[in-house]
């Protein structure tokens, strides 16, 4: 079991979770059914909790230019009321994680990295000259993800304006009597927010918005969500061995910033990446997995990477790598094998689910 | 959880249940594996007259957690499978012990007394439990 604990866990419990240990900390993996809490999402309201994120802070005036190096985005032109989506690479343009940036002043900010990679991405920025501080138990954070997120969100906070902000802006926010934050991001495809609570709040907020409609949902759900968008997942479709060109993640670089990795990633830009990630959705029933190969007429050319059910298409989605010169394309017929079945799968493009929906967003 | 395990049939240890009607041996998986196995999304299933041999891989069930071998309870044949099932894999969470069967098998009805009866097998589960 993990040592970092959500202030939520009790909580967790009482609504009868199954718990996961993920990166040290003890997260629910889900609560009625995968499922069930998956469509939650898709149709009405849920509510994650994802405080097993890193939360590392900097203040003061070298932040801006430790950042500045560490991370792929443009640092310097962010507001302090935005947030952005970034890389941190290895000087080989490997990637150490992906992380949520959120300016939070003139020289203050949060970097909100997976749990597993909290110390890796803590050292990338030490290292360019930046002295994050782990505030791991100071919030929790709440996704509240859906269509009906914001009509739930205004329930419990009347007075707020939060749901006028634009997609990736934050703003600070009371959360009985405590001073939280909110923000206009996610990893479901839904419209919603991800809410940055003090701890000593954690329990009645996420009460009072469960309270008001939403649904809790666990880890579970949110890989299938973010699986159906083709959201990228680390130690899935990045890591260390992986670049950000090959996992399709170049609109993450600025290119014209001064970022580690940044020399690298030029010459494989110039070059091309060597393999690149598809998506597959099966036209056979059954569920492909993390490590199952790709054929195509008998041969095999690529390697699944993340796998699982959709609900929503009720069928089975994939990501996977492929070598360049045997990428397949869109509108190609792939089999996938699955402990010694092939199952008929074809290529498509991701998202596996359409933005044609009003709700959603990226 | 609590739960019942219905006496009026035998376990393995792989979690199936094997229960004889009519002189078949009509096979599915317990109420205990579909818990660990979170929602049933596929299931696949040896077809009639399908050779099947006690202990060994006969089908599997997927969820969108994990993928998990059938085995067989017992030697047989298959008779028929749950063709319900096959198009409605939820019954298996919903029903695991009525409508969520998963095949029958023409086999040797006295192997089930081999099996573990259902207070065995609760005992079993309780120390399986996370």
């Amino acid at each position: 079991m993990g040592q970092r604990k959500t202030p939520l866990l009790d909580l967790h419990v009482e609504l009868g979770a199954k718990l996961t240990e993920f990166g040290g900390w003890d997260m629910p993996l889900q609560y009625e059914g995968i499922i069930a809490e998956h469509n939650a999402v898709r149709g009405s309201c849920g509510l994650f909790d994802v405080s097993h994120l890193g939360k590392l802070r900097l203040t003061g005036p070298a932040a801006q230019d430790a950042l500045q190096q560490a991370l792929t985005c443009d640092v310097s032109a962010l507001g302090s009321d935005q947030a952005s989506y970034a890389l941190v690479l290895t000087d080989g343009a490997g990637c150490i994680d992906d992380v949520f940036v959120y300016r939070l002043g003139d020289d203050e900010w949060m970097v909100v990295p997976n749990a597993s990679n909290v110390a890796a991405v803590a050292q990338a920025i030490a290292e360019a000259g930046g002295q994050p501080a782990d505030e791991w138990d100071r919030y929790a954070i709440l996704a509240l993800q859906g269509p009906d997120s914001f009509a739930v969100f205004t329930k419990v906070f009347h007075g707020s304006d939060a749901t006028a902000l634009p997609l990736h802006r934050w703003t600070y926010l009371d959360m009985s009597g405590h001073q939280g934050i909110v923000a206009r991001t996610g990893y479901t495809g839904e419209r919603g927010f991800e809410l940055y609570v003090p701890s000593e709040v954690a329990r009645e907020v996420a009460q009072a918005l469960l309270d008001s409609g939403a649904t809790p949902a666990g880890l579970g759900a949110r890989d299938t969500l973010r699986l159906e968008m083709g959201y990228a997942l680390y130690g899935h479709e990045i890591d260390l061995e992986t670049n950000p060109l090959e996992a399709g993640l170049g609109w993450a670089i600025k290119w014209d910033a001064p970022f580690r990795g940044r020399d690298a990633l030029l010459k494989i830009r110039e070059q091309g990446p060597k393999r690149k990630l598809f998506g597959c959705k099966l036209t056979d029933r059954g569920v492909p997995r993390q490590g199952y190969e790709v054929s195509r007429d008998g041969e095999t050319v690529g390697t699944i990477v993340s796998g699982n059910y959709s609900p929503t298409l009720r069928t089975g989605i994939a990501l996977a790598y492929a070598p360049i010169d045997k990428l397949p394309r869109p509108g190609d017929q792939v089999e996938i094998q699955a402990r010694g079945r092939l199952l008929s799968a074809d290529i498509v493009k991701p998202p596996f689910i359409r933005d044609d929906r009003s709700s959603t967003e990226k | 959880m609590p739960s019942e395990v219905p006496n009026d049939r035998r376990y393995t240890k792989e979690h199936e249940w094997a229960q004889e009607r009519d002189g078949r041996i009509v096979v599915g998986i317990t109420h205990f594996a579909q818990d660990q196995l979170g929602d049933v999304v596929f299931v696949g299933l040896p077809e009639a007259g399908t050779e099947v041999q006690a202990g060994q891989p006969m089908g599997e069930v997927e969820s969108t957690k994990s993928v998990s071998d059938v085995y067989s309870p017992v030697n047989g044949t298959i008779i028929e499978r749950n063709a319900e099932v096959e198009s409605n894999p939820e019954l298996i969470n919903n029903d695991p012990y009525g409508s969520g069967w998963l095949v029958s098998i023409d086999g040797d009805v006295a192997a089930l007394e081999g099996l573990m009866s259902a207070q065995e097998y609760a005992t079993a589960t309780e120390q399986e439990q996370p």
